[in-house]
Parts: C-alpha cells; sequence; structure tokens
C-alpha cells in the first residue's frame, strides 16, 4: 500500500539543498533555492534520504512526515553540509 | 527616578529580545549564523543581540544590550525570517541599537547611553550570500548514480552495512560517520569509479579529491566571504546621574577587514576606528558639552585559532591609539596622547566570550586590565528551545 510521504526541507536566510531519497524508483532526485516541501508515493519499507546543500544563517531542518505524521527529521548544520536521514515508511 | 525608569526600559528591552516567539517544532534550531564571526566583528556590528558584563573588577562596571533592528522586527513578524524577506531587508539587518547602563565601583547608578549604529559597507554578511558551489550538479550526480546502482546489489536494502558505509563516504567532515576511501567496499569503489570517469569534472580527482570538493569549495568561498570589508557608524548619546539629558555624546566609525585569504585555521583583521566624544567639562560651571576628545585606532585582531567547526576561539587584538584632547583640556594632561591597547578574547561556549582589555601608557608606565563578559545572542531563547525540544533526554 503506497502512502504519501512529504519531505520538508526548511531554513531561514539564504540556502539551497540538493535531496536524494534511495531506494529511487519512486522519487527523482530534487533541488530547493527556498524553504519548501514534496509530496511521494512510496511503498512501505526503509529508505534513505540523502541531502547536501548550504544554509547560511542559522542552520535548517528536514522532516520526513507519512501522511502529515513526523516520522523523521534531521537538524541541519549552518554552512556547507551533505548527511543521511534514514526512515520507515 | 530617571534612572530607574530606564532600568525598566532596559529590562523590557531584553525581555522582548529574549521572549519566545511561538514558531513551529520544525524551526527549532540551535545554531547560529554569527557563531562563524569573529568576536571582534561581533563588536564592531552584531548580527542579531549581544548581552554584556564590563569591567567586571574595575571601576566602571557596565552593563550593555545590543540588537540588531531585524533582530527586534522579526520578533513581532517571524516572517522576516524567510529568504526574501530577510534579504529585502537590508537595512534593518545592518542597523543595531544599543543600551547601556554604567555603575560605579560602589554598583552607584552613573550614566544611561542609548547609541544607534549602522553599516555603510557589510559585505562580509554570509547569510546574504548565494553559496554556489563548484561543480554540485555534477557531484550529485555521481553520488546518485553509484549509490543507486550499487543498492540495487544489495536488493534494495538500504539498511545493509555496506550500502549504509558507502553512503557515509558522501557525509560532509564532521557529520557522522564520513566512510574512508579505504574502508569503502571495494565493489561500491568499483561502481564510484566508473561514475567519475563518465563526467569530465572529475575524470582526474582521486576518490579522496572527489569526496572533499564541496566541502573545499564552500571553504574557499567562505574564506573569501568573511575577509570582505565592513565599515559602521555610531552615535552614542548619554545622560548622566543627575537626570540632565545629553551629558555626553559620541560620534564614531569603524571599519574591517581580512587580510588572509587561504588559511582556514586562522586570520588577522585590520581594524580601524576613529572616534569624536563631547563631555561635561568639570572644570567649568554648569553642564555643558565642551570637552571634546578626538581618538583614532590601528591595530589587528589575530584570530589564533579557530575549531574544527571553522569557529574563532582564541583571538588577540593589538594596536595603537592616539587622543587629541580638541577643547577643555585639564590642567595636568598633555593634548595629544599615545596608548598601546589589547585584547584577548577567549570563546567559553557558542555563545560566550571573555575579553580581556589591556591598555598601556607609554608616558606614566601604567598598565590597565579589563575584563568582561560578552554573549552575542538568544542564548537564553536557544536554551529554552533546547529544553522545549527534550534534547537533553
Amino acid at each position: 500500500m503506497k502512502k504519501n510521504v512529504s519531505i520538508d526541507f526548511d531554513f531561514k536566510g539564504v540556502g539551497h539543498g540538493n535531496i536524494s531519497i534511495f531506494p529511487d524508483d519512486n522519487c527523482e532526485p530534487f533541488s530547493l533555492d527556498s524553504p519548501g516541501t514534496r509530496t511521494f508515493q512510496l511503498e512501505q519499507g526503509n529508505y534513505l534520504l540523502r541531502i547536501e546543500g548550504v544554509v547560511s544563517m542559522e542552520g535548517g531542518t528536514v522532516n520526513v512526515a507519512d501522511n502529515g505524521t513526523l516520522i523523521a527529521a534531521l537538524k541541519l548544520p549552518e554552512g556547507y553540509f551533505s548527511m543521511p536521514l534514514s526512515f520507515t515508511v | 527616578m530617571k534612572k530607574f525608569l530606564f532600568s525598566i526600559l532596559f529590562c523590557l528591552a531584553a525581555y522582548a529580545s529574549f521572549a519566545q516567539t511561538a514558531a513551529p517544532p520544525h524551526k527549532e534550531t540551535v545554531r547560529t549564523a554569527a557563531s562563524l564571526k569573529t568576536g571582534n566583528s561581533q563588536d564592531v556590528l552584531t548580527s542579531f543581540y549581544q548581552l554584556a558584563i564590563g569591567d567586571l573588577t574595575g571601576n566602571n562596571k557596565s552593563f550593555d544590550f545590543k540588537s540588531s533592528l531585524l533582530a527586534i522586527k522579526a520578533k513581532t513578524d517571524p516572517t522576516l525570517w524567510n529568504s526574501l524577506n530577510y534579504t529585502k531587508n537590508s537595512f534593518a539587518r545592518n542597523f543595531v541599537i544599543s543600551l547601556n547602563t554604567s555603575l560605579d565601583s560602589n554598583y552607584r547608578f552613573k550614566s544611561n547611553t542609548v547609541g544607534f549604529k549602522y553599516a555603510i559597507i557589510n559585505k562580509r554578511d554570509k547569510t546574504v550570500f548565494q553559496f554556489s558551489l563548484d561543480r554540485e550538479k555534477e557531484w550529485n550526480r555521481v553520488m546518485n548514480a553509484s549509490l543507486s546502482k550499487y543498492l540495487k546489489t544489495l536488493n534494495n536494502d538500504v539498511t545493509d552495512s555496506n550500502f549504509v558505509a558507502a553512503s557515509n563516504f558522501f557525509n560532509s567532515q564532521g557529520v557522522g560517520n564520513q566512510t574512508s576511501v579505504a574502508n569503502l567496499p571495494p565493489a561500491f569503489r568499483d561502481t564510484l569509479n566508473k561514475e567519475l570517469q563518465r563526467y569530465s569534472a572529475f575524470n582526474r580527482l582521486s576518490l579522496a579529491q572527489y569526496q572533499n570538493h564541496l566541502q573545499s569549495s564552500y571553504d574557499s568561498l567562505s574564506k573569501i566571504v568573511e575577509n570582505q570589508p565592513l565599515w559602521v557608524v555610531n552615535a552614542d548619546f548619554t545622560s548622566g546621574a543627575d537626570g540632565a539629558l545629553f551629558t555626553g555624546l559620541k560620534f564614531g566609525t569603524e571599519y574591517l577587514k581580512g587580510m588572509i585569504n587561504n588559511n582556514a585555521r586562522s586570520n588577522l583583521e585590520l581594524h580601524l576606528k576613529a572616534t569624536a566624544t563631547f563631555d561635561d567639562d568639570s572644570a567649568s560651571l554648569g553642564r555643558d558639552l565642551k570637552r571634546g576628545v578626538f581618538s583614532v585606532f590601528a591595530g589587528f585582531n589575530w584570530i589564533i585559532l579557530k575549531n574544527a567547526q571553522r569557529k574563532s576561539v582564541l583571538e588577540i587584538k593589538g594596536g595603537l591609539s592616539e587622543n587629541y584632547i580638541m577643547s577643555g583640556m585639564y590642567s595636568d594632561e598633555k593634548e595629544i596622547n599615545f596608548t598601546g591597547e589589547g585584547t584577548l578574547r577567549v570563546r567559553l561556549t557558542n555563545n560566550l566570550w571573555v575579553p580581556f582589555d589591556v591598555k598601556y601608557d607609554p608616558r606614566s608606565g601604567n598598565v590597565l586590565g579589563f575584563i568582561s563578559i560578552k554573549s552575542n545572542f538568544d542564548w537564553l531563547n536557544a536554551a529554552r528551545k533546547y529544553l522545549a525540544a527534550g534534547a537533553g533526554n
């Protein structure tokens, strides 16, 4: 059964992020130059998200929600980052 | 009465700054932009808030509160943090308001000062610098392709320890466990090498060079931004213990410029400063502003040590200042006076600095020292957020 999974990338000031989700059969990598949310239909299972980018003011966050319920979160440090986040749908 | 009034105003300003804004949970971030700036540059232009207790052990204790106009405005309008609004609010980002109360050695009230500062040139503000990293898109393509292909050989099991090791190869330095080239699963190393060869941008790089390529690109760019000039002008208005307004006026300007581009661990900042102060001439009757002193300072702030996160943790500033008494000179004074000045700054925590100021008068041979405590920022707010988020669990 597929579920609506949303990926929310948030930060203050100026920044950008490139996000990939593995396995990537159902979602292409995407880039965001401002805070935003993308929603995907994902099968139940384990996933790994990778985010790479720069936020220049106060760090940022990545939140993964399953039908609106937060299932994983990651704090991003200020400056350059490339980090993984595991989640289960 | 007026001193109490000012104290209340001071407390209100502090409260307004620390009062918790109802931010959504995903705004719970504790790191700050200003943390990467030098302690010296935070004194010249405060990014958000600064609380300070000056001359802790001396006869001129002072309590300072500084806030950028943006930090005050954002307390009532959090949308100012959004990138577009934030970038647009150039004046508010570069305008700082300060309140200061001075006490004597017996903790008796001496004076209040309200100050305004504006950065005419502020090219070192990384918060509005759009970092475009060299070949970032290509770097991500290599990462995506190599991880995806490798994952298929592991039945798409992202929890497989080999895949986790492969994924962690792409972690930035200091974040989690970054897998070294030597510890990469051999099959993944082959896949990654093949992907690298497909992109002319990287086919001459070793795996380690590719791994750190974006970090290096960011470090180089941020070094260039940190060294850009900062030029501020300021005006301070002082009222004394007798309640009289404008018992002192001060107009000043400061200039900062980083000097070394290619050193991630230390740096040197040129610091120039000029001030004109007008105070009461105590030799004449009544209240006036007839005693005028013009001062210039030229020196360097040496960022001796930065930590792994490129935050300055130890700084020493040294220079010469010249004081010229324009008017109201007292009988035991000389018209022009040179002094040597130095400040040692130690960063105790992310937000807390302890500056130790030293002044040397070569004519009298006197050495004076002042120790202070300065907190750049809403550390109370951050602590509340940290506790509210249950980070201590």
